[in-house]
């Protein structure tokens, strides 16, 4: 018997079929209809034609060479690791105990000099932890040179006490001086060589963690000044005449000095501040003619406003020196006041002036800076600054005049790296006009 | 006289001509110094030079010079001053950008699943898991040590490892980062976390590095002990590396984001141009990827089909999120470059009185990094798009346009909350909490991102023509931004042409689709519809997109730049 075959089986496929194929399209109906990732363009890719790449840019080119120049040194510092073995070869001399010193004084003057630290040199930091010995010599080209050495204890037998000994010895080949007084003229500037030896000795107690510190110095000096050259500016002595105060001079120094030190950081504080008075008496040896007391006080204080980015610095400091039973200040133991106060200058930071510009007895600054942070980078630091620098110099208390103030203010920038200057650049202007200054520290 | 006038005349025409062409042929000499060659004759690509850079090189030309000196360029200039756009030459017609050896449309075109987005472009799943690993070479970034090695499979590696207070840290961000990049279409390399026992690390014979003292030595057991010092371990005592598998082909280097490499025929219009590379300023900005620059990318020659082709990749992904390679990433990275004159210039007229936008996020989290030492400084409350800066200025990412960042802003959201959960157990973080924490902060800034750059540009998409309809999708309104009931279409219809255009009909519609007038191609082939999205609680229209239809298809889409 032969079967009838049933197909319906071929119906219900269709159907199955047609559903499915309905549900695609309306899958699909979500997609849209032309392939939008096709690489069809309006216009054939292409650059900008040569001649309209040179007429646009015409004016780069010049510089081109100077891109080409440091991308390929930077590139070489990098693949070479120039910069890591640099690195590695500075700290690896100074942990032998050696120390390669570099300042900025200026566009093109620098300080370069080497700082020996004997007790590593002689491997004994570890079993005489307490005991410095350390040597320095420090050179900068047509203005200073000085070496010296200092040894003691930071502290004595395990107590707070610290005891030293130093010999330092200096000269400066163009030291300016403008005269004695308040009213000299910038136009009366004269040159003199200053070189002065040192030895001294200190014994001193630190307290609450060394925030308050007291020493007592005892030093002999010899100071010797004569003819400088600086262009054609004229010897100091056509400008004094023959006079005491510029006689070269041995004297013999005892200081009492009491400090307390709160700043977060020596050279770039956000906070705290500086007291420190000292009192001094200075004699004559020999032929000298000097016999003073000498007084100095320094208040400087730093307070963050509202964050450690905006920091307000102020400063005073005050000098007098006064003669004892006829003897006299001699001309290079007076305070000085004028440029920006740091490279080792006695001068302090009046900084519109000359550095040195006025010289007298005493003498009486106010500095004020406004330092605020404009940029950062991981630990480097732009800071812009703002300041305000005022002060006199003066004979005796009784002629200080307000009216002898001299002022200067302006503005400038410091780049830094963990709380370290590392380049200043500052423009002051006073009233006898402006000065630059490019350093590697700040003033106070 | 007249006849002496003549011959002084012209000796004097003869001397002009001789020195125009003394200083022509001296000008041309000094440009073709300068200038690049144009490769007008068949490029060589065997002749492809090695581009080499590095670090010091990128922050000078990046940061310093091209800064200074594009503005001496009288176009860049021009542009600067009259804030003129710049369109993306690599745009189609559809204003997207087709697959090039720099980009291919990976999770925008069709969603990837969650396995291939967890993999990413993994061709393995790491160094092999037994036998040594042999080190070839060591690279060092101060005492933070990388190496070289080779698996017993003769797989070759790169490690890196995360900074000793942050693991998980910068193992798991370069992980996570660098599949967000391969799936929104970049090419990039194979990395993945891998944890291995120290004594499975063995140097080679030959195995040399330069160790902190910038001097290349032989890499013995006893340095390498010394080495791992430096490297966290995790609590099982293995060390967690991010293996990065090393590229097939030839490295040639790097591309810049200016121009492009001139004997290349796959990359014939400046980088500066790819909205693809302008584009990394967003997908950077998401994944807070602070570290693009010409020195985290790589040239690989390959051969494909039997052509060598230049593929350009992006590396080095390990200052992503909160990481900054060497540590948590410091408070500024986001929101200012290495040299940022202008927020300097700002800081400094306002007296520092002005509190920079990092600054106030870093004073609000109380100056210190709040989250886990293996999530860092990263998250999505005090992110904003619009100010987004990586540490390197690239020209391609200043003249990124609006067009530029919806197309952007478009591919990031397409990653769904559980595409970028998948894309986050790549990174394998140990704590729960921490991979939460990383996914919900990514999360976050997708939606900011995508919200912010919708907002710059009319953000319609999948325009298509249907049944005498066009029909499009508001992503604003899709994600969930926007509400299509305050939303409103503004459609002019303009006869097409590139110069004059005649308005043939306008009208609004509240419904991202429309009906196609035939009568509007009675007297032409083809319309533009310039359409601008209406918000009620937005003042001013969007800017436009224009949709080039004839009867039948659509012939082109162009956002506003």
């Amino acid at each position: 018997m032969i079967q009838k075959k049933d197909y319906s089986w071929i119906g219900v496929l269709l159907f199955a079929a047609f559903f499915c194929l309905s549900f695609v399209q309306t899958a699909a109906a979500g997609e849209i209809s032309y392939d939008r990732y096709a690489p069809v363009y309006d216009q054939p890719l292409q650059e900008p034609s040569t001649l309209h790449r040179i007429s646009t840019g015409l004016l780069t080119y010049p510089f081109e060479p100077i891109r080409y120049f440091m991308d390929r040194s930077l590139y070489l510092i990098e693949k070479n690791h120039i910069d890591d073995k640099a690195i590695w070869l500075y700290d690896t001399v100074k942990n032998q105990g050696l120390t390669p010193k570099f300042e900025s004084l200026g566009l093109f003057k620098s300080k370069k000099g080497l700082e020996a630290d004997f007790v590593r040199i002689a491997r004994q930091k570890q079993n005489l932890p307490d005991l410095t010995a350390q040597g320095y010599i420090h050179y900068a080209e047509h203005m200073f040179w000085n070496f010296g050495a200092r040894a003691g204890f930071d502290r004595v037998m395990d107590t707070d006490f610290r005891a030293f000994t130093w010999i330092h010895y200096e000269n400066w080949e163009k030291e300016h001086a403008y005269g004695i007084g308040p009213h000299t003229s910038l136009g009366e500037g004269g040159v003199y060589s200053r070189e002065e030896t040192t030895v001294g000795a200190s014994v001193g107690f630190g307290w609450d963690e060394e925030i308050q510190n007291l020493d007592f110095k005892i030093s002999y000096h010899n100071i010797n000044l004569s003819e400088g050259r600086d262009g054609g500016r004229r010897q100091i002595r056509s400008l004094f005449g023959p006079t005491a105060v510029l006689n070269s001079d041995s004297l013999l120094d005892l200081d009492l000095i009491y400090q307390h030190d709160t700043r977060n950081h020596k050279r770039n504080s956000t906070s705290g501040g500086l007291r420190e008075l000292a009192v001094g008496y200075r004699e004559g040896l020999g032929s000298s003619q000097a016999r003073f007391m000498h007084y100095h006080a320094e208040i400087s204080q730093y307070l963050s406003l509202g964050s450690k980015r905006r920091v307000l610095a102020a400063r005073i400091y005050g000098e007098h020196n006064d003669e004892l039973n006829g003897g006299i200040v001699p001309f290079h133991q007076m305070p000085r006041l004028g440029g920006h106060g740091t490279a080792n200058t006695l001068s302090q930071s009046l900084r519109g002036f000359d550095t040195n510009r006025f010289t007298d007895e005493s003498a009486l600054l106010f500095n004020l800076e406004y330092r605020y942070a404009i940029w950062e980078y991981r630990d480097f630091r732009l800071d812009a600054v703002m300041f305000f620098d005022v002060g006199q110099v003066f004979s005796e208390v009784s002629r200080f005049q307000f009216g002898d103030f001299r002022e200067s203010y302006g503005t400038g920038f410091r780049l830094g790296i963990a709380n370290f200057t590392i380049l200043s650049l500052e423009a002051a202007h006073g009233d006898e006009g402006t000065q630059f200054y490019v350093r590697s520290e700040t003033p106070f | 006289m007249e006849m002496k006038g003549h011959s002084f005349m012209s000796e004097a025409k003869h001397l002009f001509k001789q020195a125009l062409i003394g200083v022509s042929i001296i000008l041309l000499a000094v440009i073709g110094t300068t200038v690049p060659v144009y490769a007008a004759a068949e490029p060589d690509s065997a002749e492809f030079k090695k581009a080499e850079t590095g670090l010091y090189s990128d922050i000078f030309n990046q940061n310093i010079y091209y800064e200074a000196v594009d503005y001496l360029n009288f176009e860049k200039l021009y542009q600067r001053i009259f804030h003129k756009k710049v369109r993306s030459a690599n745009a189609n017609v559809y204003d997207e950008v087709p697959d090039s050896t720099f980009f291919t449309n990976r999770h925008g075109r069709k969603r990837l699943t969650s396995e291939e987005l967890t993999r990413g472009p993994s061709e393995t799943d790491g160094p092999s898991q037994k036998g040594r690993l042999v080190i070839t070479k060591g690279k060092f970034n101060g005492l933070h040590p990388g190496f070289f090695i080779k698996d017993e499979k003769g797989d070759g590696y790169l490690l890196k490892f995360d900074s000793p207070d942050n693991l998980e840290m910068a193992t798991s961000a370069e992980t996570i980062a660098s599949r967000i990049y391969h799936a929104v279409g970049y090419n990039v390399p194979q990395y993945s976390v891998y944890e291995f026992k120290p004594d499975r690390l063995v140097p080679a014979a030959e195995a040399t590095a330069y160790d902190n003292t910038g001097f290349k030595k032989i890499l013995t057991p006893e340095a390498l002990e010394e080495y791992l010092l430096f490297v966290p371990y995790t609590s099982e005592g293995m060390i967690r590396a991010c293996a990065s598998k090393l590229l097939k082909g030839e490295n040639k280097g790097s591309f810049n984001f200016r121009s492009r490499r001139r004997n290349d025929p796959n990359d014939p219009i400046d980088h500066r141009d790819r909205r693809e590379l302008r584009a990394l300023r967003v997908f950077s900005s998401w994944v807070n990827n602070t570290d693009i620059r010409k020195s985290n990318t790589l040239e690989m020659l390959v051969q494909e089909n039997g052509q060598p082709v230049l593929k350009h990749y992006l590396i080095d992904f390990n200052s992503a999120l909160g990481s900054a390679a060497d540590g948590t990433k410091p408070p500024m990275f986001g929101y200012e470059h290495i040299l940022d004159y202008g927020e300097a210039t700002k800081a400094f007229a306002t007296l520092g009185l002005r509190e920079k936008p990092w600054q106030k996020r870093w004073k609000a989290e109380g100056e210190m990094v709040n989250q886990s030492s293996a999530v860092g400084y990263f998250d999505g409350q005090f992110y904003n798009p619009a100010r987004y800066k990586g540490q390197y200025p690239a020209e391609a990412f200043k003249i990124l346009t609006r067009a530029d960042g919806f197309w952007a802003a478009k591919i990031i959201m397409s990653f769904t909350d559980e595409d970028i959960r998948s894309i986050v157990k790549a990174g394998r973080y140990s704590s729960p909490g921490d991979e939460k924490a990383i996914a919900d902060i990514l999360i976050a800034r997708r939606d900011i991102t995508g919200k912010y750059w919708f907002s710059q540009a009319a953000p319609l998409d999948e325009f298509d023509l249907q049944k005498g309809k066009l029909v499009f999708q508001d992503l604003a309104v899709e994600y969930g931004f926007e509400k299509s009931a305050t939303t409103t279409y503004h459609v002019d219809v303009t006869s097409g042409g590139r110069k004059k255009k005649n308005k043939i009909a306008g009208f609004e519609s509240n419904a991202p689709a429309f009906s196609i007038d035939p009568s509007w191609f009675e007297n032409h082939e083809a319309v533009d519809l310039v359409i601008r999205v209406m918000r009620e609680n937005e003042g001013n229209p969007s800017p436009f997109v224009l949709v080039r239809v004839d009867s039948k298809n659509v012939l082109s889409i162009v956002h506003q730049d």
